[in-house]
């Protein structure tokens, strides 16, 4: 069975149909992306996977559980977790501060503990693995620096380390490389390999850039005017007419 | 482990003084003013219910959520206190915490229908739904004596006459037993507090407040730790109202208006909410104040309305932004001897 | 106790509501054209009232004159509020709001060290005499109220979609960007705003002044009761507050006429509590606050 799995979800806002009966079949391990053009809706697709969003029809339906519909720190308790395209972190706290805070939904212990008894203590367990994420996302040297003074592709890496930090088995990543320099794409590229490759975790993105989706997905699903267009390998993509179609427009002979 | 223990005393030494100079403060008012002097302690016992409210006002206010109901939930700690106190006999070591419980449970009642709305809108539903406890206190004469308030609250006790943990609090000792009681709860509930807001649910709440979209994709259920906040803040509003309730000795549903809502939000705005030590700075320099312009009682609130207005205007960020600068400057002139 | 009083109780709930729409909407179009909250807007309506009592118990004006002065006597404090309180803070609608109610603590004392505090101030009615009005049996002087309401709230209707200010604040309301793109000066809006709310709660006060009785603090009933309104009607929605108002001041009328008149506050607040639980952005409204 698939791990996340999504039957004819659509998304209505009022008269507007942001997603039309959407499919998608996610497999463990495999890394998905999803690219269309500009107000294809991608961005609500993901938004409603991930419960900032109710869908209006349809279901969505995580390692056999149906999610759909739930609230979006449910979801994320259940192992899918997203990231923003905004530069989303907490700006008064250090990077190992940040990555520490998202650990709260794995720490635990609970409020009367918190009060009473020894904090350090119950925190070393969640600094340790906190410090282990910063390291393995390539961030260890700006472990103390203040959020706020990242550069931005150091801060879109701190959101991944956050949504590490929930221990998620499904990652969503909404645009990972928007606004990043060639140098910081490759790093984010490799980023995401690693945490698929070495921490078996699944990866759903949503992107624009075409080099990176071909580089880094297994298979790529193309949305266009909130419907599925077609869905295969980077190859089987790359010569699909319809998907040519819609980025670039009808062939028009040149007159 | 020594280590550990050279830099906790290296941080604390000021709170440690000052909770020394608190313990003195009787005999100290009593060289000063003489007999008069343990009757100014209740001036002090006031100011340390009021640190408790202000620090537990702060607490709200770390998500981000200003409420304008916290005087009433700790009027609810005072009520249900005098309440079990005056009619059941109950003593104080039990009325304390029943009257937190209950407040607990109010504040969830009230949280509740705030729970979906934020900024503005929760504020005015706050002061809404504050006012419609006063009613019931106004309304009910029994067990809330309606308009009179409810007098005669007896003093708190500890043991019978004879038992060797007797504490006498029912005759001129009083005052002053009364008062340490009153400092030992207010530093219990204030280390908590601190505690509270150093913890990782401190860290959640703050981080509420700064990014609420993405605490719920890192799995923290903002709804839950609003309401949460607010009962626990609701806690120990509570026990600032119990205090209260055994220091006057009598209390009525005016004691809990919109006027004394409005001082709290002046120490606090006045302190600065950013830090732990915000409220305590608002406190005590507005009790200054409040001291200082007795003769001109009159005009007191004026005075406050331009305090407020000013402090809003010119230094949003309250006093506290000044506690940074003013050590530096103190540093700058002693010199630093720590190597950094 | 009965349906005989039920035209008398309709009636009242019609003057309540009015009352309550005049003061209402004074803070809805404060708060929708620039998220300025006036926790003294009581106190505003509070000196309505005593231009009242000042210009036609002391001066002797007549009554009309002394309620259409209380017009533009506050919408000036209305006006000094923006420029003191709210353009400094614009943008925290929370401090804004928590100085006014500095600014309120200020005009208590400064009325009642002028005019003293200790027996409210009576001011004669002029409009004596109960009116059988369609079978209620109201007052004139309440009956009054309703027709100046309904000419107010009439008058600002037409100001804010033929005038060409009142266009203006609309679009500020909607927009502020794109209506300074458009040569709209803000400042002059908020000002403008804050006038007419102002104004509107000072014409309140006026006219409840022979019905009330007069003291630095009558204000604070009113404020709460304008705010639950503005939150019911939602926030920004002007329709929404006389909707709102209306609708409170049959509740509060009838249950305080049939049980008793802090019962029908509370009952209003449960009202409050419902809406926010059911539609947290009011009635007619749809800013998210």
């Amino acid at each position: 069975m698939s791990f996340l799995s999504v039957k004819k979800l659509s998304k209505h806002f009022g008269g507007l149909i942001a997603n039309n009966e959407i499919d998608l079949e996610v497999e463990k391990g495999e890394i998905r992306g999803i690219i269309g053009p500009n107000g294809a809706g991608k961005t609500t697709f993901f938004n409603v996977i991930s419960g900032f969003y109710q869908p209006t029809s349809g279901s969505v339906t995580f390692k056999g559980q149906n999610i759909s519909g739930k609230h979006s720190s449910e979801i994320s308790k259940l192992g899918v977790v997203r990231t923003f395209q905004r530069a989303a972190l907490f700006p008064d706290f250090t990077v190992l501060e940040n990555v520490v805070i998202a650990r709260h939904l794995r720490a635990n212990n609970s409020l009367v503990s918190a009060i009473f008894g020894n904090q350090k203590k119950a925190e070393e367990a969640n600094v340790k693995r906190s410090a282990e994420i910063i390291e393995f996302l390539g961030l260890g040297d700006e472990i103390d620096s203040l959020a706020s003074n990242l550069s931005h592709g150091h801060q879109r890496q701190l959101g991944v380390a956050m949504a590490l930090a929930t221990e998620p088995e499904l990652l969503m990543l909404d645009e990972p490389v928007a606004g990043m320099n060639s140098g910081e794409k490759a790093v984010m590229v490799g980023m995401v390999k690693k945490i698929r490759d070495e921490w078996g975790v699944t990866v759903l993105l949503v992107e624009h850039d075409m080099r990176t989706v071909m580089n880094l997905c297994d298979r790529i699903t193309v949305i266009d005017f909130g419907e599925k267009l077609a869905e295969g390998t980077p190859d089987e993509i790359k010569n699909n007419d319809k998907v040519i179609e819609a980025y670039l427009g009808a062939d028009d002979s040149v007159a | 482990m020594l280590k550990s223990n050279s830099m906790f005393i290296k941080r604390w030494w000021p709170a440690a003084i000052i909770i020394v100079v608190f313990a003195f403060a009787p005999q100290l008012f009593e060289t000063f003013w003489g007999r008069m002097g343990m009757y100014k302690l209740v001036l002090l016992q006031v100011f340390l219910a009021n640190v408790v409210l202000a620090q537990s006002y702060r607490l709200m206010t770390t998500t981000g959520d200003w409420t304008l109901c916290h005087y009433i939930l700790m009027g609810m700690g005072a009520y249900t206190t005098a309440i079990l106190a005056k009619f059941y006999g109950i003593p104080f070591y039990l009325t304390i915490p029943v009257a937190a419980i209950c407040t607990v449970g109010v504040s969830f009642l009230i949280a509740l229908p705030l729970s979906r709305t934020i900024g503005f809108a929760f504020f005015i539903g706050s002061f809404a739904l504050g006012e419609f406890v006063r009613y019931i206190w106004e309304k009910m004469h029994f067990p809330f004596g309606g308009s009179r308030g409810l007098s005669n609250i007896p003093r708190p006790e500890l043991g019978q006459s004879g038992d060797w943990y007797f504490v006498d609090f029912s005759s001129r000792m009083d005052i002053s037993n009364l008062y340490y009681g009153t400092l030992v709860l207010a530093i219990l509930a204030l280390i908590l507090l601190y505690r509270l807001d150093t913890s990782r649910f401190g860290n959640a709440w703050k981080s509420i407040y700064s990014d609420s979209e993405l605490c719920e994709s890192i799995g923290i259920n903002v709804t839950r730790y609003r309401i949460l906040i607010f009962c626990v803040a609701g806690f120990f509003a509570s026990l600032a109202g119990s205090l209260l309730a055994y220091q006057w000795g009598a209390i009525d549903p005016d004691n809990f208006g919109m006027i004394e809502m409005v001082y709290l939000i002046i120490w606090v705005v006045v302190g600065g909410v950013k830090t732990y030590w915000g409220p305590l700075i608002g406190v005590a320099s507005m009790s200054l104040v409040f001291e200082l312009t007795r003769p001109f009682d009159e005009f007191r609130p004026l005075i406050f309305g331009v305090i407020l207005i000013s402090s809003l205007v010119f230094m949003p960020g309250g006093l506290e932004v000044l506690i940074p600068r003013t050590a530096q400057f103190f540093k700058n002139l002693v010199g630093t001897k720590e190597v950094s | 106790m009965g349906l005989d009083i039920l035209p008398q109780t309709i009636g009242n709930a019609l003057v309540l509501g009015s009352i309550y729409a005049m003061v209402a909407v004074g803070l809805a179009i404060a708060f929708g054209v620039m998220q300025m909250a006036n926790f003294s807007h009581g106190e505003l309506f509070m000196v309505g009232a005593y231009c009242v009592y000042v210009l036609y118990t002391l001066f002797g004006w007549p009554f009309e004159l002394a309620v259409i002065a209380s017009f533009p006597i506050v919408a000036v404090i209305g006006v000094i509020y923006e420029r003191l309180i709210f353009r400094p803070t614009r943008g925290n609608v929370l401090a804004g709001f928590m100085a006014t109610a500095g600014a309120g603590f200020i005009l208590q004392v400064l009325i009642s060290e002028w005019y003293g505090v200790g027996l409210p101030k009576s001011v004669q009615v002029p409009y004596p005499g109960g009116s059988d009005f369609l079978m209620m049996a109201i007052s004139w002087q309440r009956l009054a109220i309703i027709p100046v309401t309904i000419a107010m709230v009439f008058g600002l209707w037409y100001f804010l979609t033929k005038v060409k200010n009142g266009k203006a604040l609309r679009a500020c309301a909607q927009d502020p960007e794109a209506s300074v793109l458009q040569g709209i000066k803000l400042n002059k809006m908020t000002a403008l705003a804050m006038a007419i709310s102002g104004g509107f709660a000072g014409v309140g006060g006026a006219l409840m002044a022979p019905i009330v009785s007069v003291n630095p603090y009558m204000g604070h009933d009113y404020a709460i009761i304008a705010f639950i309104v503005v939150i019911v009607g939602g926030m920004s929605s002007i329709p929404g507050a006389v909707l709102a108002a209306f609708i409170l001041g049959f509740i509060h009328t009838f249950v305080s006429t049939y049980a008793d008149s802090v019962y029908g506050m509370m009952i209003g607040v449960l009202f409050m509590a419902i809406v926010l639980i059911v539609k947290p952005t009011g009635l007619l409204g749809n800013v998210k606050v």
